[in-house]
């Protein structure tokens, strides 16, 4: 096991309010394999691997409990030197603005041999060596010309390729992908997500996926966490989420799905909206917005349920149906 | 960026004509007339009168007038109508005695401000931000002249040395004693004339840091597993400082701001105290002259920004 | 394996909120606000100022006031605060009313008490005038620049401009008789202006007219101009220049004040109004037709307000510091007691009468101090993007 996250908890503190951005979360990732995170925006996604790095803003943030294991260590309890080791060197983490994500007055060559040179004791040459195959590595042409340029001078396709080889520099263990392809355009999206696959398959690498875009899933992973309201709704392989859903969450996401639409119907979509993290309703966080709602389902919170081979899903309502069917 | 360059530098030249005549039509379009500022004085006779108004071509239309100001201005041959000096020489004499009060302002406002507003920044919300925040808007808030005030009844009380003036009088002009006596006598109006920039620039370098600390590469950075001593000096504080740079165009008006109040008030014989001579006396001349090189300043200080901006911004290529 | 952890649960909600309770903008603002405790300080001491100021002209105006200002005791000149009036030399209607003289007295026996009152009232609508004409000015040029900038102004315009500008000049000058022609001239240009500008279009424009409608600028690049020709000025410098110049009046010198302090209003209106312009909310206005007099005011000053309501707020705290700089130069209207000129006739009495110096400039720095905290804090309460990041 590479990673594993435990009842992860991280709350923000503001105007006198909690907002639970991730309440009670779990996850694992094995070496070499690819986990997609999914979820809309606002579930707690992002947060919980922020925390993963140690780059959750304390205040507001608060991590209130849980672990987070990699290689065996609990990384919580790290002091801020140790975890700059592990940043970057064991886990690297590629933003979703890559516009914004590399710094402007700096060449791309001098950001991405710093995260060389940070971790690693190279000369110099060495570094900017290492920096254009790491260029060539992640598809952009003339690598050598390249690294005298500055952020501006390139599309966001190349920029995003920039902060894919920043992130794999140090040959990483792990790599954190937080909606890599999102603001990117669809032509672009398709050959960064390319790129992903092949890299996975060159560099044995853990990839932790972060989406909200199942499309995406279905290309890229091995394995699906789907998360809502801070809390991990379904778990299971692409094979199990995507032909046998079992949350109603899920379920709802994948009939939004236009692929999946029939002529002339019009499209589904799930009725509310996500709660607010900082009132969110009791029992099942699904609750108001679920066509499967029982009365049991606004007073407690549902337990995880194993539905079948490594596949869970939190809701006692389908799982009894399933059962007793 | 020659394009730049020109365009820019004719835009300049139209709003200076402007000026030109905006603070002509000012001094000129108020009631009363030079002439007539001591009504009282016996060595004002018509005669007299009639003589100075020739002289100056008060007796002109207006827009001649005009033309003959500025043409005398630009040739340089404009006087004082109170001692007939040519007044670009008496701004000039003015000039470097407050010209010592700015660079000693602007190196105490340039070297505390940046590590007080980048320290606040670092450490929001904690004790020394929250206390350095109220020291600049106490800064900002106080009176000039009463803060004045308070420091020459500190300074005389405690250290028993003579502040008002240039020197102490009847010192002799060698030697280390020369030197300490110089020293306090600029010391105090050149706090007075830092003071509230200190406060303006510690805030705004403050300001400028939170904003690009909380930038996506700042995160970047720190993904990276850089120390925070390197996230913050290298990367952050690189970003920080480009609006800064261009500030180097904009100090240039303060050149001969001479604030009017400390000068008034430590006695100090520079172009403040000179602007505020000539407004009592109406010496229109003068006043015109400092009103038009404070234009050009501003007006040349934006410029340099600009181009400053240009130079240290890779974004931006004109 | 895969281990989840069966008793993750949740947290229940504190209480059992189940949801974002209602709260209007106004109240989300004020809850932001008063957590702000040095932008709270500044509003309370505003309260206090305004009520004292409010209360100190009604005390000392009119010809017997409850505290006189102007009363002169020689025989009592330089009285430390809270001594005692000589009852010997002074007749009865001359004690001042506290029984004390509570701050002391100035260098002609004035009670510096009463002065400071009627001081407070000066500078609160000094402070208040002075923003209100530089916000109106600002929301009126920022407004043309940001709604109807892209509007051509043609050589027509200008000529019509320069000659009725020109006319009045002159009139003022006493070239009454010149004067009246080239405003008369000026407006047959206008007149000529509009009835060609209505049948424009309908028929060709007869030759020798059409130069008048020749474009030469846009209005943005006229009232940037003229935002850019006043910031060439040094302010403070300019204003001693017309007061002095003009008769030093109380008036006179808010309205210098006001006058020389618009532009930043109106770089704030006009920015913000162009970035509204392209807005749905005013296209969906347009859309339903909406007159642009009503879009301008209903909909979009209010929504571009709160930078301008900043600025003014710490424009009032630099409009009193202005005030009290001039009277403090002797620029100040004598007839009034302000804290500036009470601090200006202590100048001389630094070492023996201090309190003339500390006493009003103690009040200056507390309310500068607690307008642009107010300020300040209006200020973070306002920005998005500063409340997303606290």
């Amino acid at each position: 096991m590479l990673l594993s996250v435990e009842n992860l908890k991280v709350f923000f503190h503001s105007d006198g309010a909690v907002s639970r951005a991730v309440d009670g979360v779990s996850y694992e990732i094995r070496k070499g394999e690819t986990v997609c995170l999914v979820g809309e925006s606002g579930c707690g996604k992002t947060v919980s691997v922020l925390a993963i790095l140690g780059l959750i803003p304390q205040p507001p943030g608060e991590i209130s409990g849980g672990k987070i294991f990699f290689k065996g260590k609990n990384l919580l309890d790290l002091d801020e030197e140790e975890f700059q080791k592990i940043r970057g060197k064991e886990i690297s983490m590629i933003f979703q603005e890559p516009m914004t994500s590399l710094n402007p007055v700096f060449t791309i060559g001098d950001q991405i041999e710093e995260a060389i040179t940070t971790h690693d004791t190279v000369e110099g040459a060495e570094a900017h060596r290492r920096t254009i195959e790491l260029l060539a590595d992640v598809g952009i042409a003339s690598p050598e010309e390249r690294t005298k340029d500055y952020p501006h001078n390139l599309s966001g396709g190349q920029r995003q390729r920039v902060m894919i080889a920043m992130a794999l520099a140090c040959k990483p263990d792990l790599v954190i992908a937080d909606e890599p392809t999102t603001a990117l355009d669809v032509t672009i999206q398709d050959q960064i997500l390319h790129l992903f696959r092949e890299l996975k398959e060159k560099r044995h690498m853990a990839l932790l996926y972060i989406t909200h875009n199942l499309g995406v899933v279905a290309e890229i992973a091995d394995r699906i966490y789907v998360m809502y309201a801070g809390i991990i709704a379904e778990v299971g392989s692409v094979e199990q989420i995507f032909r046998n859903p079992h949350h109603p969450y899920t379920m709802g996401l994948l009939a939004s799905l236009p692929s999946r639409a029939k002529k002339g119907q019009s499209l589904y979509s799930i009725p509310g909206a996500v709660p607010d993290p900082a009132y969110k309703p009791q029992g099942c966080p699904f609750n108001p917005r679920c066509p499967h709602v029982q009365e049991s389902c606004r007073r407690t919170f549902p337990e995880m349920c194993d539905f079948e081979d490594h596949h869970f899903a939190r809701c006692p309502i389908i799982f009894q149906q399933r059962k007793g069917s | 960026m020659l394009a730049f360059i020109g365009r820019s530098a004719i835009q300049k030249i139209i709003t200076l004509f402007f000026v030109s005549i905006i603070s002509f039509l000012i001094v000129h379009l108020a009631p009363g007339e030079p002439s007539q500022i001591d009504p009282l004085n016996p060595k004002f006779t018509q005669e007299v009168l009639e003589r100075f108004r020739k002289e100056f071509h008060l007796d002109k239309p207006l827009h001649i007038q005009y033309l003959y100001y500025y043409r005398d201005l630009l040739t340089g041959k404009s006087v004082s109508w109170k001692d007939n000096r040519p007044v670009l020489k008496k701004i000039y004499e003015r000039f470097k005695n407050s010209l010592w009060l700015f660079i000693l302002g602007t190196l105490i406002t340039w070297t505390l401000s940046f590590p007080v507003g980048i320290h606040a920044a670092i450490r929001r919300g904690g004790l020394y931000d929250r206390s350095t925040t109220f020291l600049a808007y106490l800064l900002i808030s106080i009176p000039g002249f009463f803060f004045a005030y308070m420091l020459i009844i500190f300074v005389v009380t405690h250290f028993h040395v003579p502040v008002i003036g240039m020197e102490t009088f009847g010192i002799s002009s060698t030697g280390w004693h020369w030197f300490m006596d110089r020293m306090w006598h600029l010391l105090l109006p050149s706090i007075l004339g830092a003071a509230g920039g200190i406060a303006v620039l510690s805030r705004y370098v403050r300001n400028q840091m939170l904003e690009v600390e909380s930038q996506d590469y700042v995160r970047t950075a720190k993904a990276k597993g850089l120390s925070p001593d390197k996230v913050h000096y290298k990367h952050a504080l690189r970003n920080a400082l480009l609006p800064f740079v261009t500030m180097f165009g904009l100090i240039l008006p303060g050149l001969i701001g001479g604030s009017v109040i400390i000068e008034s008030i430590f006695s100090w014989p520079g172009m403040g105290r000179m602007a505020y001579e000539a407004i009592l006396a109406r010496n229109y001349p003068v006043i015109l002259a400092v009103n038009f090189i404070s234009a050009i300043l501003v007006l040349v200080g934006t410029f340099i920004s600009d181009l400053l901006y240009m130079v240290v911004d890779p974004r931006i290529r004109l | 394996m895969i281990v989840m952890n069966q008793n993750s649960k949740p947290s229940p909600a504190e209480g059992g909120v189940l949801e974002a309770p209602k709260r209007t903008l106004f109240q989300e603002n004020w809850n932001l606000f008063r957590k702000n405790r040095l932008a709270m300080a500044g509003l309370v001491v505003f309260v206090i100022f305004f009520i004292i100021a409010v209360g100190g002209f009604f005390l000392t105006y009119g010809r017997s006031p409850v505290f006189d200002p102007a009363l002169v005791r020689l025989q009592e000149k330089l009285r430390p605060p809270l001594s005692k009036p000589n009852l010997e030399t002074l007749k009865p209607e001359e004690l001042p009313r506290l029984g004390i003289y509570l701050f002391g007295t100035d260098d002609l026996g004035r009670d510096v008490f009463s002065r400071m009152l009627q001081g407070a009232w000066v500078s609160l609508t000094v402070g208040f005038v002075a923003v209100g004409i530089a916000v109106i000015i600002g929301i009126i040029l920022g407004g043309i620049a940001g709604y109807y900038g892209s509007g051509q102004i043609s050589l027509g315009h200008l000529l019509a401009s320069v000659l009725v500008g020109g006319g009045i000049i002159g009139i003022l000058l006493g070239e009454t008789a010149v004067g009246v022609l080239l405003v008369l001239l000026g407006a047959a240009v206008a007149a000529v202006l509009i009835r060609m500008g209505n049948s424009k279009g309908k028929g060709p424009i007869p030759m020798g007219f059409s130069v008048l409608f020749f474009n030469l600028f846009s209005v943005d690049v006229l009232i940037t101009g003229l935002i850019d020709i006043m910031l060439c000025f040094p302010v403070f410098f300019l204003i001693l220049t017309v007061v002095a110049l003009i008769p030093s009046k109380i008036h006179y010198i808010m309205i210098v004040i006001g006058l020389t302090s618009w532009m930043g209003s109106a770089r704030f209106i006009r920015a913000e109004f162009l970035s509204l312009r392209e807005l749905d909310f005013v296209t969906a206005a347009k859309a339903l037709g909406v007159s642009d007099w009503r879009i301008i005011f209903r909909h979009m000053v209010p929504n571009a307000m709160s930078p301008v309501l900043v600025s003014a707020t710490i424009g009032i705290a630099s409009a009193i510091l202005i005030e009290a700089g001039l009277s403090f130069l002797g620029f100040g209207d004598a007839s009034y007691a302000t804290w500036g000129n009470i601090l200006s006739s202590g100048k001389d009495f630094l070492f023996d009468a201090p309190w003339l110096t500390f006493v009003p400039g103690f009040a200056v720095l507390t309310v500068v101090l607690a307008f642009n905290l107010f300020g300040e804090g209006l200020r973070d309460v306002l920005n998005p993007k500063l409340k997303e990041r606290h």
